[in-house]
């Protein structure tokens, strides 16, 4: 299959209207052409606008069913209705089918009391319908504390008892003694005292980060929206970070964190940022702690660079056909330049927002940009994958290294010497290319191939460790089929991998189901910032901790670090939202 | 006219009021019926997913933490919804589903100057091709029925299809870059 075929057949594939063997041949080009994968998403995109616009008539008649499901669900008074009745029957069979199964043994289940309730405590079930309090709770009910001085706990027939701290919600979500206690801790803090448990059978608690596995012990948990934290005062327990899938034993006076030595701020704040407006970049000037943001509005209202201290915005006197789509600030944040939907490059002074020229060359728009350590070269890469690099001070392109990025690729990344410039995914047959800065020639070509010549990874991203000696890859692997007669994207993975300049060999520091964006080391080369798909964390390198990770929905593009390494910003360019982590004195 | 912000809204919902929750969810209606429709393939299973999706929404609420976007959750039930209905009947595309995802990553509505661009590249295009994209989008035809409408081959509406794909997509990236249609 061609290009050209491809795209008919991604047409084809987009109005349903592919044959299933058309499908697996366009999958096939897809993992290996890149072009064609950015035709896809432009093409999808298109397909959302045509959907959300002619579809448009319909939504009114929609909104009309969804009420009268909701209404439907609602509890109705007066009298039983037929499908209420036959749901009656139905239990009342299931109670007696399940009580001949189970009814000659005493309980499958264990009794869960709550008690010492504080404050405003309520219990609701799985749908957030408030439940009387009565004082035996049952799987799938949620008790929710609210206030300062709020608390209660619920207790388990074998003393195991856990008390519920202000502000927390903490679900039941089974007791059967075949499975073991389980609960899931949505917000707030726990103290737990858990009796020994059947070493086959652990009380496992859930949060949205890690899981906590235990067999008999005392410890406090507290999560919260960024991070959870476990103190144990007596035994042990199990920690499993659910990013990482990395489990810790964490023993009497220990203590793990999602967020160790860390502090999480997410500022998502369109009166802080600038309203209506999309991320783009973030990024810190010498001798000020602050983070600034660049920031794009509509067209007519043009771009803004926000000090997130003292919330000061600075307009960028952007033409209206510069729509800002990459930004970066030299490292010595003296300059800062802007790529736009309309080809050009534009430089700035980053902290008056004056103009300072601009850079014309390009012919599709601009995609990345990238200072030299030196701050004489930029390098910028656009649609059609061209990255050509320029003198800053005299404004004038040095020259192009040709078609050598697609679209999908990160910024093309400059060696700490400056003598060398990495491109993320350059082609089929390639994971990286480094190329000589001064001769703008290729002179490594880093590779990942199978037995039989095939890739198995592509490059999202790519960063220089300070010490120059390491890469960080944000990658992609492409599956194999399993006759082995062609690369078959199956259950694509992603991650990042750490390879070793000197030695040519990786290692990989975390996989991931969510695309990488971005990866950047700190000042001190002793973190690498990744940024993802619903997903920003913060990594140990090259030992490989989890430091503090933030997991929600969002597109995390890309991070920025201060110079002093203590503060470090991901940006959510679907929203405005920035995830800033500030390390604990 | 609502005038409680979309917080607001999802709070009161989520002490129960059935109203607060059907007014929050209004403005993302569009985008989970083009997301499933772009799943499902034809707009009565997309209508389907998007009614289960408030559905289940409604009943998981109290699960949606205050950091966490809306409209992206909503999203994550649409597509456990919708990728449940299609896998009865295809199978999986990896890369095109990767393609799909990014398409809709982007959380901001299109703005007024893509619609005008969108609006003004339709009327653009030939007199037929324009029918058989309002066919195939607003009316939810597939392809087999606008070519039997029209009394095309399906393989001609489908090479006419793909032209107008591609030629919208130059004219709103001309109308989009220089302010005017090609």
């Amino acid at each position: 299959m061609n290009c050209s075929e491809a795209r008919q057949q991604l047409s084809d594939a987009l109005a349903h209207a592919a044959e299933p063997g058309d499908v697996r041949d366009l999958e096939a080009h897809l993992a290996d052409c890149d072009g064609c994968r950015g035709m896809a998403v432009d093409l999808y995109r298109q397909d959302r606008l045509l959907l959300e616009e002619l579809a448009a008539p319909r939504l009114p008649k929609l909104a009309r069913r969804i009420h009268a499901r909701l209404d439907d669900l609602r509890p109705k008074r007066g009298g039983l209705r037929w499908a209420a009745l036959l749901a009656l029957a139905a239990s009342l069979l299931l109670a007696v089918a399940a009580w001949m199964v189970f009814g000659p043994r005493k309980s499958h289940h264990e009794t869960v009391a709550l008690a010492d309730a504080q404050g405003e405590v309520v219990v609701l079930d799985a749908s957030g319908q408030r439940q009387p309090a009565g004082a035996e709770l049952t799987p799938g009910q949620i008790v929710r504390t609210s206030g300062e001085s709020s608390s209660a706990a619920i207790r388990f027939a074998d003393s195991t008892r856990f008390t519920l701290g202000a502000d927390t919600s903490l679900e039941l979500v089974s007791q059967a003694k075949a499975a073991g206690k389980s609960l899931l801790l949505m917000a707030g803090t726990l103290a737990a005292e858990v009796a020994a448990q059947p070493a086959d059978r652990p009380v496992v608690i859930s949060t949205p980060h890690a899981e906590v596995i235990v067999r008999g012990t005392r410890f406090r948990l507290v999560t919260s929206a960024d991070s959870t934290h476990v103190d144990v005062q007596e035994g042990s327990v199990e920690f499993r970070s659910k990013s990482s899938r990395q489990a810790v034993e964490v023993r009497a006076g220990g203590q793990a964190t999602a967020a160790q030595g860390l502090e999480l701020r997410v500022i998502r704040d369109n009166a802080q940022i600038a309203a209506n407006a999309g991320v783009r970049a973030a990024f810190f000037l010498p001798n000020d702690p602050h983070v600034r943001v660049v920031s794009q509005m509509q067209a007519a209202d043009g771009a803004t660079i926000t000090h997130m201290g003292d919330r000061t915005a600075t307009r960028l006197a952007t033409p209206a056909t510069h729509l800002i789509r990459a930004a970066a600030v030299s490292p010595d944040g003296k300059v800062l330049a802007s790529g736009g939907i309309d080809a050009v490059v534009h430089l700035w002074d980053p902290g008056t927002g004056e103009h300072r020229g601009e850079l014309r060359g390009h012919e599709a728009a601009i995609r990345a940009v990238a200072f030299s350590p030196d701050r004489k070269t930029l390098a910028s890469s656009d649609d059609r994958g061209i990255v050509r690099l320029w003198d800053v001070a005299e404004q004038k392109q040095l020259g192009s290294l040709g078609q050598v990025t697609v679209s999908s690729a990160g910024a093309p990344a400059f060696s700490p010497d400056g003598r060398l410039l990495a491109v993320a995914n350059p082609n089929a047959r390639e994971t990286v290319r480094l190329f000589d800065v001064a001769t703008m020639q290729p002179t490594r070509i880093i590779g990942d191939f199978d037995k039989d010549g095939r890739r198995i990874r592509r490059a999202t991203c790519v960063a220089f460790a300070p010490d120059g000696k390491t890469l960080a890859l944000g990658v992609a692997h492409l599956g194999s089929s399993p006759d082995g007669s062609a690369i078959v994207p199956e259950g694509v993975r992603r991650g990042v991998d750490l390879y070793d300049l000197d030695l040519g060999s990786r290692k990989t520091l975390f996989e991931t189901r969510n695309e990488v964006w971005a990866v950047t080391y700190s000042p001190d080369g002793a973190m690498l910032a990744v940024a993802c798909n619903n997903l920003f964390n913060l990594w140990s390198v090259p030992a490989g901790h989890l430091l503090a990770q933030l997991e929600e929905s969002g597109t995390f593009t890309a991070a920025a670090f201060s110079g002093d390494g203590r503060r470090v910003a991901g940006v959510d360019t679907s929203r405005t939202t920035l995830a800033l982590w500030e390390m604990a004195d | 006219m609502e005038n409680r912000s979309e917080d607001e809204l999802l709070a009161a919902a989520q002490e129960g009021d059935q109203e607060a929750f059907e007014a929050a969810l209004q403005p993302h209606l569009g985008m989970l019926l083009a997301y499933s429709r772009a799943i499902c393939g034809d707009f009565h299973a997309a209508e389907d997913v998007v009614q289960e999706t408030a559905l289940v929404a409604f009943r998981r609420l109290n699960r949606l933490f205050p950091e966490v976007d809306f409209a992206t959750w909503l999203r994550g039930i649409a597509k456990r919804q919708a990728f449940a209905a299609r896998r009865r009947i295809t199978k999986l595309k990896p890369l095109l589903d990767e393609a799909l995802e990014l398409a809709y990553a982007d959380e901001k509505p299109a703005s007024d100057r893509e619609k005008e661009a969108l609006a003004n590249c339709l009327a653009r295009l030939a007199e037929r091709v324009g029918r058989i994209v309002n066919q195939h989008y607003r009316e939810g035809m597939a392809l087999a029925e606008v070519a039997s409408e029209l009394n095309m081959s399906v393989g001609a509406v489908k090479v006419a299809m793909h032209r107008a794909r591609m030629q919208l997509k130059d004219c709103m990236q001309h109308f989009l870059e220089r302010g005017e249609g090609s």
